[in-house]
C-alpha cells in the first residue's frame, strides 16, 4: 500500500461495493469524472438498487422518474420535428436525431435496467388511453421486448392503465417477487373486468396486496380470495360467494384485512343478514371481523382480545 | 465502548476477564505493534486462517516475534483492530446476492470512519486485504454517501483522483502498451463528454 491512495487505486471488490452504494444518479457523474473510473464501472458491473422506476406515457412524452440509493432522477423525452429532446432533471436537452421519442426512452430504459441484480423495490406505469393515446401500445410492444425472456423482478407494481395492459406487463414480472399490485385509471372512469385472464397469471396468484381503483371486477369473489390485503369494487356480491371467502379467511394465518365495494347485491342470507358479526379463526388467538353497510362490505381479522365478551355470533 | 478505548493498544493486564483468552501480536509495516484477542480477530478470514495455521500456544504469542502485516501500517492497522475489537463474536454477513445489501453505518463506526479521505481508502484497502466483510461494508458505504449530490468536479475532489491532464501525462501510454480496449475505453467516454456528459439522467 502506498503513502497516498484515491478512490481509484483501491481493489477492483471495494471499488464495486462503492459504485453500487453510490445510487444511479452519481454512479453516472462518477463516469464523467476520469477515464479510469469510467472504464472501472464498466468492467466492475455493479448493481444498483433501483427503489423506485416510474414511467408515464403521453401521445407526445415519455417521462422517466428513477429513485436509486434516496436519490431521484427524472427524464423527460419528447417528440421534435428531428427526433426527440431529451430532457434530464440535471443538464440541459439535447436532440436526439432521427429517433423516435419512444425509442429514445426504450434505450433510456435499457441502461437503467442493464445495471438490475436486486428486486426492484416499485415500479409504475402510467398508460391510460385518456392520455397517451395509440403511442402506449407500441411503448408496451417495445418495452416486452426489451425485457425479452428476462422477467423484471419488482415488488411493486403499479398501473394507471388498462386491464389489457395489466396482464400484458404481470407477465413481464418473476411472480414469486411480485407482492403488491396498485391498479387504477386516470380521471373518473370506470373500467369493467368480465374475463378472467388476468386472474389466471401466476403473479396475480402470488401477490399478497391488491388495491383496485376506478375497476369494476365482473368476476366470482373466490378470485380475491388469497390476498392478505385487498380493496376491490365488484358488480356483485352474494351470499354463497361471502360463505367462501369466509371459509378462508377463518383459515388463514396471515389474512389481514379486505374492503370490498359493490354495485349489486342480492339479500343476503345468514350469516351475513346483520351489519356485524365476528366469527372464530382456526387460529385462537384471532377472529374474523365482518361488517356490511349499503354499499361495501369488510372482513378483518383480528386478535381475539379485541373481541367483547360473548361477541361470537351477532354482535 | 468508544473509539478511544476500544481496547487495541497498551492492553491493561488487568483489564483482561479471568477466562483465558490469548491476545496475538501484530507488527504493522511501521513497526508499531499491537495485541488483538483471539475473537477480534475471527473478525478477518484472513487472520483468522493465518493464526489457526501457525497454531500459536500462549507461550509463543508472548516469546515469539509479532506477527508482521507488511502491507498495512500503523496508523490504518490501528482502526482496523479496533473496530475488530469492537465488533468481535458479532456474526459475519453472509452476501448472497439474493437482496439488495442494507448498510446501516453504526455510531461506532461513525465515529472511528471520521478520518480524512486518503486514510479511510487505507481503511478499504485493508479490510479488503485482510477479508474483514463487514468494515468493508460500512466503509464503502461510508464513501458512496460521500458522493451525494457533488458533481464531477467535486467528486474528483473529494476522491483525490487525478484530473485528465495529470492522469493522460500519468497513464495513457501504459494503460494502452496493457490493455487492447483502452483505445476503445477512451472513445466511448470522449463521446460521453460530447454528448454532454451523460447519456440518460
Amino acid at each position: 500500500m502506498s503513502s497516498t491512495i484515491s478512490l481509484i487505486d483501491l481493489p477492483a471488490l471495494p471499488l464495486k461495493h462503492i459504485f453500487s452504494y453510490v445510487g444511479f444518479r452519481s454512479l453516472h457523474r462518477l463516469r464523467q469524472v476520469s477515464k479510469p473510473i469510467n472504464h472501472s464501472i464498466d468492467t466492475g458491473k455493479p448493481s444498483i438498487q433501483i427503489d423506485d422506476l416510474r414511467i408515464k406515457v403521453t401521445s407526445k412524452s415519455v417521462q422517466i422518474m428513477l429513485k436509486s440509493s434516496g436519490q431521484n432522477s427524472c427524464l423527460e423525452i419528447k417528440e421534435h420535428q428531428n427526433g426527440a429532446i431529451v430532457s434530464p432533471n440535471t443538464s440541459k436537452p439535447r436532440i436526439q436525431e432521427k429517433k423516435s421519442f419512444i425509442d429514445c426512452s426504450i434505450e433510456a430504459l435499457q441502461h437503467v435496467l442493464k445495471h438490475r441484480k436486486f428486486p426492484m423495490g416499485q415500479i409504475k406505469l402510467e398508460l391510460d388511453n385518456k392520455y397517451s393515446e395509440s403511442k402506449n401500445s407500441e411503448f408496451l410492444e417495445k418495452f416486452q421486448k426489451l425485457l425479452g425472456a428476462d422477467p423484471l423482478r419488482v415488488e411493486e407494481f403499479h398501473l394507471e392503465g388498462h386491464g389489457h395492459q395489466a396482464v400484458q406487463l404481470l407477465k413481464l414480472f418473476e411472480a414469486k417477487t411480485l407482492k403488491t399490485i396498485n391498479l387504477s385509471r386516470y380521471g373518473h372512469y370506470f373500467e369493467e373486468i368480465s374475463n378472467d385472464s388476468l386472474m389466471q397469471l401466476e403473479q396475480w396468484k402470488n401477490a399478497k396486496t391488491l388495491n383496485s381503483r376506478r375497476k369494476m371486477f365482473n368476476v366470482p369473489l373466490q378470485n380475491f380470495a388469497h390476498f392478505e390485503t385487498a380493496t376491490v369494487l365488484v358488480n356483485k356480491i352474494t351470499t354463497q360467494g361471502l360463505g367462501y371467502l369466509k371459509e378462508i379467511y377463518t383459515q388463514s394465518l396471515s389474512f389481514k384485512e379486505i374492503i370490498i365495494n359493490f354495485m349489486n347485491s342480492d339479500p343476503l342470507e345468514k350469516p351475513f343478514e346483520g351489519k356485524k358479526k365476528v366469527f372464530r379463526c382456526s387460529d385462537p388467538n384471532f377472529a374474523l371481523f365482518f361488517s356490511s353497510n349499503q354499499m361495501c362490505i369488510r372482513f378483518a381479522r383480528v386478535p381475539i382480545k379485541d373481541v367483547p365478551i360473548g361477541g361470537f355470533g351477532k354482535l | 465502548m468508544s473509539v478511544e478505548n476500544a481496547p487495541v493498544v497498551d492492553v491493561d493486564e488487568a483489564a483482561i476477564p479471568v477466562e483465558k483468552k490469548m491476545y496475538y501480536r501484530f507488527e504493522s509495516n511501521d513497526k508499531k505493534e499491537f495485541r488483538v484477542s483471539e475473537l477480534a480477530i475471527q473478525q478477518s478470514e484472513t487472520l483468522n486462517r493465518l493464526v489457526e495455521a501457525m497454531g500459536y500456544t500462549s507461550e509463543d504469542v508472548e516469546n515469539k516475534p509479532a506477527i508482521a502485516i507488511e502491507n498495512i501500517d500503523g496508523k490504518t492497522l490501528k482502526l482496523v483492530f479496533q473496530w475488530c475489537e469492537h465488533h468481535k463474536g458479532e456474526a459475519i454477513p453472509v452476501d448472497d446476492g439474493s437482496v439488495p445489501k442494507i448498510v446501516e453505518i453504526p455510531e461506532f463506526d461513525a465515529k472511528l470512519m471520521d478520518i480524512d479521505n486518503g486514510l479511510l481508502f487505507k481503511l478499504i484497502w485493508a479490510a479488503d486485504y485482510l477479508n474483514i466483510v463487514q468494515l468493508l461494508n460500512v466503509s464503502c458505504k461510508k464513501v458512496a454517501n460521500m458522493a451525494q449530490g457533488k458533481t464531477p468536479a467535486q467528486l474528483r475532489r473529494v476522491y483525490l483522483l487525478p484530473s485528465d491532464e495529470e492522469d493522460e501525462a500519468a497513464k495513457r501510454a501504459a494503460q494502452e502498451a496493457q490493455d487492447p480496449r483502452a483505445r476503445e475505453v477512451e472513445e466511448e467516454f470522449e463521446e460521453r463528454k460530447r454528448q454532454g456528459g451523460n447519456s440518460f439522467f
